[in-house]
């Protein structure tokens, strides 16, 4: 009679349980969110930026994406299916950052219908945002390996089992430019390889071509006469009127240019042998889009100063590695990751900037698991970074007085008293992972404690005041330690 | 201070106990029967190791005698009938146990979000006696997997989802075994 009581419950499950299929809407996303009280002035990120590791540098972040199946796939079928999918992202969550959670800071980042198996069988085509990765460094949540970060448009993907070869075409205008829209072409593609369980291959690339058209306010110009330093010193109206005294209506008019950047991208993977989970190697090899243009007072009126010669030559190479590790079964595993990048500007040769500079990472953590939920993390990391053109990071507070190379200089156009930034952080603490064992296994809720030192002062998002002037109301600090503590949790469903 | 700290979180996460799994009245045999599915790629297999074993495991945990039936037994059937109640149906037709435990799963490609790739494993879990197939428990859920790697397709998928569904599987198991277990 039992057994009848079971079948009973049966029943009633079977009544209860959501029909197969039935629900066609989903939504999946990506949250994190955290406490870091800071009692050294910062802002709650232990340093700059994610060089020295995304742990305790990142920001509160926020992502819902949805797919709705219009024509779902069917099991063992080759019929046509198509899905729309939306994405809404930003860095606003409530009481943790400054906007407290407005939604001004999110935005519609990607909307796009993708289709299979139309006129071409195993082929799936995207039309409208198109942005597409290799993989990521998790370490540093960078991705070098990206193309159509910026276009919009259509592109169509062949998926064998060997692999995955895709095509696409767009327009990258208003990713690139927003509300000075003009059109830039964006032919690309990508081609990955499997090679076997133990290593997949892929490159990739895309070209930016902004054709010339006369008479766009938003085209391509440059500003005929003028000179680079002043272009950079803000200076480009009034050394014209030290030229031209009076002359202001005779400005020189822009002439029209035309524009071409382009990004290569590339991948290789390895691993699924002993205790090597994986090795990831991403790089990029980028010419940067020419920009388009600054504003200056010219005897009282605003006047364009186009500046296309002045930023087509900036180009950059970023090269990330990350090694993921198993190193004790059950007990201990390992990611480690590595990241250099060269970026240079051959129409700058005066100024400190980060289009001309070389940085080089190394980051390691370590995973123990004390149980299979309850873990210990550490993760150490070193970075340099190097200004190709002289100075740009202030080690003490009173630097301004040795601005270039070392002297004091009213006119010069570096910055602080050191060329390098050199960076140490240290990390560590509990971490609660529900779902289980894994250095990336998430939700992931994290009691850390980091360190940061620097030879920067004040290396980190602050609120000092940074002049030296002798009417300041807050005093100058200088410190090179800086310590915060953190309550965060991080998730993707 | 530190050690002492340290004791005492390690203490507190020993004291917690998972419920005891519901053991069954008779050592009753049980057909486990495990499917992967691929809409997108037209595939239907076996399921991944990871997942037959972990349900072999939890029916062992109750008493049951679980007997996992190799995709090559199935696998034509399952290609032609499509509907969990076909295959349940066919599954109790052949398996000639007392009880079945039939998990399907469609493993799909969803999108590309901070990083990661992001899969929905579609789950259907069946469990009832073979003798009445059509009165079986069963449950229909859906477990977003954001894998690490683009290498890793709808195995992968499913063997990362293993965790929910056996926690699913297992309460499915205990509410079947409870009821069936109450006396009279």
């Amino acid at each position: 009679m039992s057994f009848v009581r079971g079948l009973a419950a049966g029943t009633l499950a079977v009544a209860l349980a959501t029909p197969a299929h039935a629900q066609s809407a989903h939504v999946g996303g990506y949250f994190r969110v955290m406490a870091r009280p800071d009692l050294q002035g910062g802002n709650g990120a232990l340093g700059y930026w994610n060089l020295y590791g995304r742990l305790l540098n990142e920001r509160p972040y926020g992502m819902l994406d949805f797919r709705f199946d219009v024509l779902e796939p069917q099991p063992g079928s080759s019929g046509t299916w198509t899905s729309l999918h939306a994405r809404i992202e930003g860095g606003a969550v409530g009481n943790a950052e400054p906007s407290n959670g407005s939604l001004g800071n999110l935005r519609m980042s990607q909307v796009y219908m993708r289709a299979g198996n139309v006129g071409l069988q195993d082929v799936v085509w995207q039309i409208g945002t198109l942005e597409y990765f290799f993989g990521d460094l998790g370490l540093y949540d960078m991705r070098p390996a990206t193309v159509f970060f910026n276009t919009v448009g259509i592109s169509a993907r062949y998926q064998p089992k060997w692999g995955e070869l895709q095509v696409g075409f767009g327009d990258s205008g208003f990713g690139m430019l927003r509300d000075s829209y003009d059109t830039i072409l964006t032919p690309g593609g990508t081609a990955r390889v499997r090679l076997g369980k133990h290593a997949e291959i892929g490159v990739g690339g895309e070209a930016f071509i902004e054709p010339q058209v006369a008479g766009n306010r938003n085209g391509q110009y440059q500003t005929p006469g003028i000179t680079y330093e002043d272009y950079v010193r803000g200076e480009v109206a009034q050394s014209y009127l030290e030229e031209f005294p009076d002359l202001e209506d005779f400005f020189p008019d822009p002439v029209p240019r035309s524009a071409a950047s382009w990004n290569a991208v590339g991948y290789l993977g390895f691993g699924n042998a002993g205790p090597l989970i994986w090795n990831s190697t991403f790089w990029n090899y980028r010419r940067v889009h020419p920009d388009k243009k600054v504003t200056e007072d010219l005897a009282g009126e605003p006047v364009d100063i186009y500046i296309h010669d002045f930023t087509d030559e900036r180009y950059e190479f970023n090269l990330g590695n990350e090694m993921q590790l198993r190193l004790v079964p059950d007990y201990l595993d390992a990611a480690w990751g590595t990241f250099y990048g060269n970026h240079w500007d051959r129409d700058n040769d005066l100024q400190p900037s980060d289009r001309d500079r070389r940085v080089a990472s190394t980051v390691i953590r370590l995973q123990a698991y004390i149980t299979p939920t309850l873990h210990f993390l550490v993760e150490n990391s070193f970075a340099s970074e190097w200004s190709r053109n002289g100075n740009a990071y202030r080690e003490h507070a009173d630097s301004i007085f040795a601005n270039t190379d070392g002297r004091p200089d009213v006119r010069g156009l570096q910055y602080g008293d050191s060329d390098t930034r050199r960076t140490w952080q240290g990390k560590g603490g509990f971490v609660l992972n529900p779902t289980g064992r894994g250095i990336y296994a998430r939700p992931s809720l994290r009691l850390l404690y980091g360190i940061q030192r620097s030879n920067q002062n004040n290396a980190f998002g602050n609120a000092f005041v940074e002049s030296i002037d002798q009417y300041n109301d807050f005093d100058n600090v200088e410190q090179h330690t800086h310590h915060v503590v953190a309550a965060e949790a991080e998730v993707w469903f | 201070m530190r050690t002492t700290l340290i004791v005492s979180t390690l203490a507190l996460t020993g004291c917690i106990k998972a419920a005891p799994p519901v053991q069954a009245p008779q050592p009753w045999s049980v057909a486990v029967v495990t499917v992967l599915e691929a809409a997108e790629q037209s595939l239907i297999s076996g399921a991944p190791d990871t997942l037959t074993e972990s349900l072999r495991l939890a029916a062992d945990e109750r008493s049951l005698t679980p007997i996992v039936v190799e995709p090559e037994s199935w696998l034509a059937t399952f290609t032609a009938k499509r509907t969990t109640e076909q295959r349940v149906a066919s599954v109790a037709d052949t398996a000639q146990t007392d009880l079945l435990l039939v998990v399907e799963t469609d493993a799909r490609w969803y999108s590309q979000i901070a990083g990661r790739f992001r899969w929905t494993v579609d789950v259907d879990i069946t469990f009832g006696r073979s003798e009445d197939a059509s009165a079986a428990a069963h449950q229909h859920f859906e477990v977003p997997v954001a894998l690490l790697f683009d290498h890793q397709r709808e195995a992968e998928a499913v063997a990362e989802a293993t965790p929910i569904i056996e926690r699913r599987a297992n309460e499915l198991m205990d509410t079947w075994l409870r009821a069936a277990t109450v006396p009279e």
